[in-house]
């Protein structure tokens, strides 16, 4: 599942979009958005910004209070369950808290999203491994995240994130527990993605990557969204 | 292992879920058993009932020697009976096979009141081959002698069937009762099982699992655990009834002559173990949708 280039046509819009958790006052508030295929985003903002907030908004793990949000042309107001499951499929995601499954081997993990479309043991035991050495974690394929460095469990959410080749992928402080070496390094794979139409949106506090790489911030501040 | 269980944490219900099925099937297959071994005693009884038939001749006190002309009587019954299509073979008991059966009632009679005139029986054996028409054999012997009487059995048959009937009724709705209880606590395990597995689940939706591929998953694995409980539970049944049946196989006389039951038995209680795996998918699955589409 290559993602095709489809530059300039809009595949995330987010339309005066507001969220709130239960009664509390909004976390983000009038968010407009359009980011079109293959573009690739900064996401800053202080801790509590709503950051997270606004990832999970995209990669439909919340809905919004307020507004619409658009997901490939799809308003997801009118989204089924079944076509909701199909959009996940071209996103990639990375948790901040990694979010692995603790009973997995590190190869499981990485091939939970492959298994779930149907990919063949076959492929799964050529593609993944592939992958596992280029994160750096040949020597722990088997080992189950319990037993791994924040590091490491972060390169193995990254690994996942990135093996069905997604549309977009949302990555939230994907080098936050890496050393600067690594953080390069996963860096030039979002990059690699990027270049093969992939649509990247990263939520950092390194000012370092932003100086480095020089691609556009999304800023969030007291839930407002500033474009840079 | 297989690698489409992997996803949820095996550990969940592991003990559990096998020993309630284990302990479902075990009672739901002794019942079972029960309700068979019913079945074959009836068919027993009702086979060895039917191949017989009773002649009761009674005397004829009117008569001036009422013990000469029951014995004339009982020839010319023994007569008839012989050529009678049906019949395989009749036999009258003698006068001292009479007073021995009568002992329990009469006390020994001794051989100074053998003059006494006592009723009379012959036991007729049914072949297997020839039909015999009863309607017509009774017909005939009212009107050779309304004091002669022929005993099928039918009506305490069918009375002894009605009883095994509504027994076997009575065990088939305790059979439907423990299967339900099954249902029902496969339902809570699983339910259980996906809260425990609530994390797994919403990683799973996360990288773009549908409902419907997280249910047969999770499904497969209580099925799993539920077949392997009932395997465990067919075992014991199977064990417990072969060691009934090695000391039943004892009884000999009375009502129960015959205990060897089919060993067919355990080829018909396997069909509940399968039963209960089947019904765990089914509630697995529609708690899985259920509770997922609470979830989402």
């Amino acid at each position: 599942m290559n993602p095709t280039k489809e530059n300039n046509k809009t595949i995330i819009s987010l339309q005066n979009v507001g969220l709130r958790y239960g009664t509390n006052a909004e976390v983000l508030k009038d968010i407009n958005l359009e980011i079109a295929s293959g573009e690739f985003y900064f996401l800053t903002g202080a801790s509590g910004a709503g950051k997270t907030s606004l990832l999970n908004l995209i990669h439909l793990a919340n809905r919004p209070s307020r507004g619409k949000i658009k997901i490939f042309g799809k308003d997801i107001d009118y989204i089924k369950q079944k076509d909701m499951a199909n959009i996940r499929r071209k996103i990639g995601i990375v948790f901040q808290d990694y979010r692995l499954l603790d009973h997995l081997s590190v190869l499981d993990n990485i091939a939970l999203p492959l298994r779930i479309i149907g990919k063949t043991e076959k492929y799964i035991h050529t593609h993944v491994p592939e992958l596992i050495e280029w994160v750096g974690l040949k020597k722990f394929i088997n080992e189950k995240p319990p037993f791994l460095s924040g590091g490491q469990q972060q390169r193995v959410a990254i690994a996942r994130a990135v093996i069905n080749n997604p549309n977009i992928l949302i990555a939230d402080e994907p080098t936050g527990n890496v050393d600067e070496e690594m953080a390069k390094k996963l860096l030039f794979l979002f990059l690699e993605l990027n270049k093969m139409g992939t649509t990247i949106i990263i939520a950092t506090h390194s000012k370092n990557l932003i100086k480095q790489f020089k691609f556009p911030v999304l800023h969030l501040e007291n839930g407002y969204l500033t474009k840079e | 292992m297989l690698k489409t269980d992997i996803a949820f944490k095996s550990d969940i219900n592991k003990g559990f879920l096998p020993f309630i099925t284990a302990f479902m099937v075990f009672l739901a297959s002794i019942t079972f058993a029960t309700a068979m071994i019913g079945n074959d005693l009836t068919t027993d009884w009702n086979k060895r009932m039917s191949s017989n038939i009773t002649i009761q001749v009674l005397p004829d006190m009117k008569h001036k020697n009422p013990n000469k002309e029951i014995e004339e009587r009982i020839k010319n019954i023994t007569l008839i009976l012989k050529q009678t299509p049906g019949i395989k073979s009749s036999y009258a008991m003698n006068i001292k096979e009479t007073t021995d059966l009568l002992k329990p009632w009469l006390g020994e009679i001794g051989k100074d009141k053998l003059d006494i005139p006592l009723p009379r029986i012959i036991t007729v054996e049914i072949s297997d081959i020839i039909p015999l028409n009863i309607r017509a054999l009774t017909e005939e012997i009212k009107n050779y002698s309304n004091l002669i009487t022929l005993e099928t059995y039918e009506s305490w048959m069918n009375e002894f069937s009605k009883t095994i009937s509504a027994l076997q009724t009575l065990l088939g709705l305790i059979i439907i009762l423990i299967l339900s209880t099954t249902a029902i606590t496969i339902a809570y395990a699983t339910k259980s099982g996906l809260i425990a597995n609530q994390n797994v689940i919403e990683i799973m939706h996360m990288v773009g699992a549908q409902n419907n591929y997280i249910s047969k998953h999770f499904s497969n694995q209580m099925m799993k655990l539920s077949i392997s409980g009932g395997i465990s539970g067919y075992i014991t049944a199977c064990l417990t009834i072969a060691v009934i049946k090695k000391f039943a196989g004892n009884i000999d006389g009375g009502i129960i002559s015959n205990f060897n039951f089919s060993s067919n038995i355990y080829w018909y209680i396997l069909f509940i173990p399968v039963i209960a795996g089947i019904i765990s998918k089914i509630t697995a699955v529609l708690t899985v949708n259920k509770t997922l589409n609470q979830m989402v």
